[in-house]
């Protein structure tokens, strides 16, 4: 049975076996699902595993800060060459290897050698700000980011090409061509592109070839040759064909495993100190909780949660007193985190002696009165030049009467920028009741020219498009082409179509993830400082003036 | 007549229809805070100016240049244009941004670049310098408005402070608070529209009128009693 289905595919793939070699039909040969339980592909198995913190902020935005492994194994017996793991690329998500591997890049996984029964481990780290979640339904990133269709592993796979004389049939002049591949080991390998080239003589230009001929998704079985023979109807001597060959061992079995947690911006305390002692007078704080019987609550607050390099934060630990005697010997502990440097410590020490040992920080003797609070404040610095992504600032401890409670981690974003490239603003400044002057700039921010762009705009037929400062395709559509690093392209006109003020033009040419529109509609502030002489003092000093010349005038008459 | 009623309804729809788009277009982006901090000093005015530019819209925005149009009212309702010097801008994390200074006919314009794209609900800070000549008018008593700024940028908070020389009296600030440091006083308001101080060399307090006012209406009192009277008793001893 099993014999007659493979015959059975083998005929209907039209292909042949005679005397270990396979030959395909190259006008007609289309064998993309063929299994035979006899061969089988080579394979690459593991795991990808991922830890990590998602937070979702405002409606819409992933921080992200995800630890993970990738484990390749070859588990067959032979060799693989430059196994490619392409990755899709998100702007915004930045992808870092943790381990020495040199095997993840950017855009790729890239083993160059799985030796058989060998694994190689590669350690990773997302981080970053998306704007939508940066993987599917299995909750895995690297996973989510594989090309699947794209993944490529290789064997050594022999080709030649044979070409054969110039021959006259019935007066036409052609010319056989023959490809030989030859799969030499014992797993099947998928010819996934086979193109054979014809250039004219002396060109070596492949670019500007004569001729193509394309065979996609071919199986080449074990140990056996496909030869394809091609007629070439040609009368020229002296071309030259050329032979490349885009083969895979396929299949692959990377298991996906998560342990991420979710957030969103509400486990980001942001309010302040004073709230949070408001909430705790009036009792309607059923937010928070109360350890210690309800006798002590401990919170930490951060003045910034998004951090730039060089900046100074403020920490303020508040700790509050629920019950109706002064607490004593209560005892503060805080650690400035990885990353950051202690800057200046702003609490009153006389009150509360404070030692610093290292990075630890500690206050003891701390009293507090019944149903109040006291506030232990100082400021620290991040000071990693290097430091990006989601860091967890560790909670301030309390000790008291032999126990301890711990503040909440505060989640915090280090130095997210967006990747720059393209940046569209699109000026509308009102001229009059009825037309609008529009000023589009386009300015390539990122590293290298940017070329062949189309700039779309839409301006309705009926309205008035004039004082174009740039010449256009047609309506409202310019071809850009080429704005290198830094510049700018700029063009106005002049409008009474009130939809445009609030429409964003539209730029072709890169991924719309590389372009940042913008929209402004002539940001302007007036500053007026009136400067001027009362007229109470004008009528006053106008009065004294008369008072005294009317004394003067009195005085003299008298004498 | 009847087509000049048509015409005025055409231009009222008209103006609805572009106020509309207007509104629409500026909601994407609004200053959340606008401090200004500003202190007299020498014959100028040093102004520290902290922006808070929000993205309220969907889109990830870059906010371009700013252009602050910057004049003084003197006597007769004149514009004159004020002489800017010490510019300087910086963001949050100061580094620099590009600011210019374009003097036109009536205003002189403070114009800062600023690229930085602002993802929705994000904020960009900026921070403006200048320092404005001032010549404060007034026989004894001064006043400086500073009217509501016109903007076409919706500012959500605002917070204006002006520190005054301590040898100066704060004769008038209606809905500010006025405190005493060291070496000046310090005149704060906080979401209010229309700023005006009034200070004096004249040991004078604080009230709910203008100081000019009382002092030379109490002044022109004191000196005409004496006048009336004498001239009473001229005219009695006449008759």
């Amino acid at each position: 049975m099993k014999q007659i289905i493979i015959f059975l595919i083998l005929v209907l793939s039209l292909i042949h076996i005679v005397n270990g070699q396979i030959t395909v039909n190259m006008d007609t040969n289309k064998l993309v699902n063929y299994s035979a339980n006899n061969y089988t592909f080579a394979s690459i198995d593991g795991d990808i595993t991922e830890t990590g913190k998602i937070i979702k902020y405002y409606d819409g935005h992933y921080v992200t800060n995800v630890k993970g492994q990738v484990i390749i194994e070859n588990n067959g017996e032979y060799d693989l060459y430059s196994v490619n793991i392409p990755l899709k690329r998100n702007n915004n998500l930045y992808l870092i290897e943790t381990t020495n591997t040199g095997y993840l890049y950017n855009t790729s996984i890239h083993v160059p050698i799985l030796q058989a029964h060998e694994s190689v481990t590669i350690g990773y780290q997302y981080i970053g700000l998306t704007l939508t979640k940066p993987h599917d339904e299995e909750g895995n990133i690297l996973h989510t980011a594989i090309k699947k269709d794209d993944v490529r592993m290789y064997s050594d796979i022999q080709m030649n090409l044979k070409k054969g004389p110039l021959e006259n049939q019935s007066g036409d002049w052609r010319r056989l061509v023959t490809v030989n591949i030859r799969n030499p080991s014992n797993f099947l390998i998928q010819a996934i592109n086979i193109q054979l080239i014809k250039t004219e003589p002396g060109n070596m230009d492949l670019n500007n070839h004569s001729r193509i001929w394309k065979f996609k998704d071919t199986l080449l079985l074990p140990r056996t040759m496909m030869v394809g023979d091609i007629l070439d109807y040609t009368d020229q001597y002296s071309e030259i064909y050329w032979i490349s060959a885009d083969t895979s061992v396929a299949s692959y079995n990377l298991t996906p495993t998560n342990n991420i947690n979710y957030y969103t911006e509400d486990d980001i305390s942001n309010q302040d100190e004073q709230e949070i002692v408001d909430e705790i007078i009036s009792q309607q704080s059923p937010q928070l909780e109360m350890p210690f019987d309800e006798q002590i609550l401990v919170k930490k607050f951060l003045s910034e949660t998004q951090i730039k390099y060089n900046e100074t934060i403020t920490v303020k630990n508040l700790i509050y007193n629920f019950d109706d005697t002064t607490i004593k010997t209560v005892v503060l502990k805080d650690i400035i985190p990885e990353n950051f440097e202690l800057i200046e410590v702003l609490t009153d020490e006389d009150r509360s002696p404070l030692e610093v040992n290292d990075k630890n920080l500690s206050w003891t003797n701390i009293a507090i009165n019944p149903n109040s609070a006291r506030i232990f404040t100082y400021t620290m610095k991040l000071v990693n030049p290097n430091a990006t992504g989601v860091q967890y600032i560790d909670g301030s401890k309390v000790e008291f009467y032999g126990g301890s409670i711990k503040s909440a981690n505060i989640p915090v974003i280090l130095q997210f920028i967006p990747q720059k490239k393209l940046f569209l603003q699109k000026k509308v400044s009102i001229i009059n009741d009825e037309e609008f002057l529009i000023e589009i700039e386009i300015k390539n921010l990122g590293g290298t020219p940017v070329e062949n762009l189309v700039l779309k705009e839409t301006v309705d037929e009926e309205k008035l498009f004039s004082e174009i400062t740039k010449p256009f395709m047609k309506r409202g559509v310019w071809e850009i082409m080429k704005i290198n690093s830094e510049d700018s392209w700029i063009v106005s006109f002049t409008t009474n179509d009130p939809e445009i003020v609030q429409s964003i033009p539209l730029v072709f040419g890169l991924p719309q993830d590389s372009i940042y529109t913008t929209l402004t509609v002539d940001n302007q502030i007036k500053t007026e400082v009136v400067n001027k002489i009362q007229t109470s003092e004008k009528i006053g000093i106008s009065i004294l003036l008369i008072t005294i010349i009317l004394y003067i005038v009195i005085f003299r008459r008298k004498k | 007549m009847r087509s000049k009623t048509i015409s005025l309804i055409l231009v009222l729809i008209l103006s609805m229809i572009v106020l509309t788009n207007f509104v629409t277009a500026t909601n994407i982006i609004a200053i959340s805070s606008y401090e200004n901090y500003i202190k007299l000093e020498n014959n100028k005015l040093i102004f520290e100016k902290h922006i808070s530019l929000k993205n309220t819209g969907k889109n990830t925005i870059i906010p371009g240049e700013l252009h602050f149009k910057l004049y003084e009212i003197s006597d007769k309702d004149v514009k004159t244009i004020p002489k800017i010097s010490n510019l300087a801008s910086t963001d949050k994390y100061d580094n620099d941004l590009s600011a210019r200074i374009v003097t036109r006919t009536d205003d002189a314009e403070v114009i800062i670049s600023a690229w930085q794209p602002i993802m929705p609900q994000f904020e960009y800070s900026i921070i403006l310098k200048y320092e404005m000549e001032f010549k404060p008018r007034g026989i004894l008593f001064h006043n400086i408005d500073f009217p509501d700024e016109e903007t076409t940028i919706p500012i959500q908070s605002s917070f204006t402070s002006i520190e005054i020389p301590k040898k100066y009296s704060v004769s008038y600030a209606p809905n500010a608070t006025v405190t005493k440091e060291d070496n000046y006083k310090k005149v704060e308001w906080k979401n209010i529209n229309e700023k005006t101080i009034e200070y004096t060399l004249i040991p004078f307090p604080n009230t709910k009128v203008h100081g000019a006012t009382l002092f030379w209406v109490s002044l022109i009192i004191l000196l005409t009693i004496p006048l009336a009277g004498i001239i009473i008793s001229e005219l009695k001893s006449r008759k």
